[in-house]
């Protein structure tokens, strides 16, 4: 493969599945968080 | 429907975008296996504008009804657009690189992208800033209204101005094969789904933070 065309595919599927994976891990965090304000208010 | 199922379903479609790409798409005779940049770049740039128009949609209806959703929307848009932005500029530059043999030139079309880019990073800057709540959500939501200003200049600077940049919609046909517009079209939608996917995440995460000050707020 050409390697412009590499580096364009490379960087935009890497930004594109960490900011995905940052929102499924940030998701995750606040979920968890909630439950416990939740908890600690009932 | 459920985010995760269409994140699930915006993987299989970009999986199926890339087999388009590289197993039905023909090789464009002048610039080759350079040209397939454009079908990664030219989705990401058409969504960004979306993102855009919605942050543009919710900061109005947040000027109009003061509601936390809109606010949250409107920040959750303007995330992507500057993701998905900045990776068309990214990718545009390297396939300039290729085809015009210069990472960048001020040309019309990529200066008032550029531009674009740098009103919606100071836009996200604006949004973390400590200003307070409401203070902050308003201010917010009118740099959204008038940020906007610029994307049709973006949008039409190609059929404006003298420009490198093709314009590819705007001519018949952008002088494509039908494969490569189907291709084109697969991709778009695919992004597209990847897009909605990550938008209703953010927005579901800005809900949840919202709530999470709430409640400690109320201890």
């Amino acid at each position: 493969m050409n390697g412009y065309v590499l580096a364009a595919n490379a960087a935009v599927w890497i930004f594109l599945a960490a900011y995905a994976a940052s929102l499924a891990l940030r998701g995750r965090a606040i979920s968890k968080r909630l439950k416990q304000l939740e908890m600690l208010r009932d | 429907m459920p985010i995760r199922l269409l994140a699930f379903a915006s993987v299989a479609a970009l999986a199926v975008g890339q087999w388009f790409i590289w197993g039905y798409a023909p090789l464009e005779e002048s610039m080759g296996v350079v040209q397939k940049i454009f079908y990664i770049h030219m989705p990401l740039a058409w969504w960004s504008f979306v993102s855009f128009f919605v942050v543009f949609l919710a900061s109005v209806r947040h000027l109009m009804k003061r509601d936390a959703g809109s606010d949250i929307l409107a920040g959750a848009a303007a995330e992507l657009g500057v993701l998905m932005s900045g990776l068309a500029l990214v990718s545009g530059s390297i396939w300039g690189r290729a085809a015009w043999n210069v990472w960048w030139t001020w040309d019309p079309r990529l200066t008032t992208t550029l531009i674009m880019w740098f009103v919606y990073a100071g836009y996200l800057v604006l949004r973390g800033s400590n200003m307070g709540g409401e203070r902050r959500a308003v201010v917010s939501a009118v740099l959204g209204v008038v940020a906007f200003l610029d994307v049709p200049l973006v949008f039409y600077s190609a059929r404006i101005w003298r420009s490198v940049h093709p314009a590819v919609l705007a001519s018949k046909g952008g002088g494509l094969e039908p494969e490569m517009w189907h291709t084109v079209l697969v991709n778009l939608v695919a992004f597209g789904l990847a897009w909605l996917a990550m938008l209703l995440a953010r927005y579901r995460i800005g809900r949840a933070e919202e709530r999470a000050r709430a409640l400690l707020l109320s201890r």
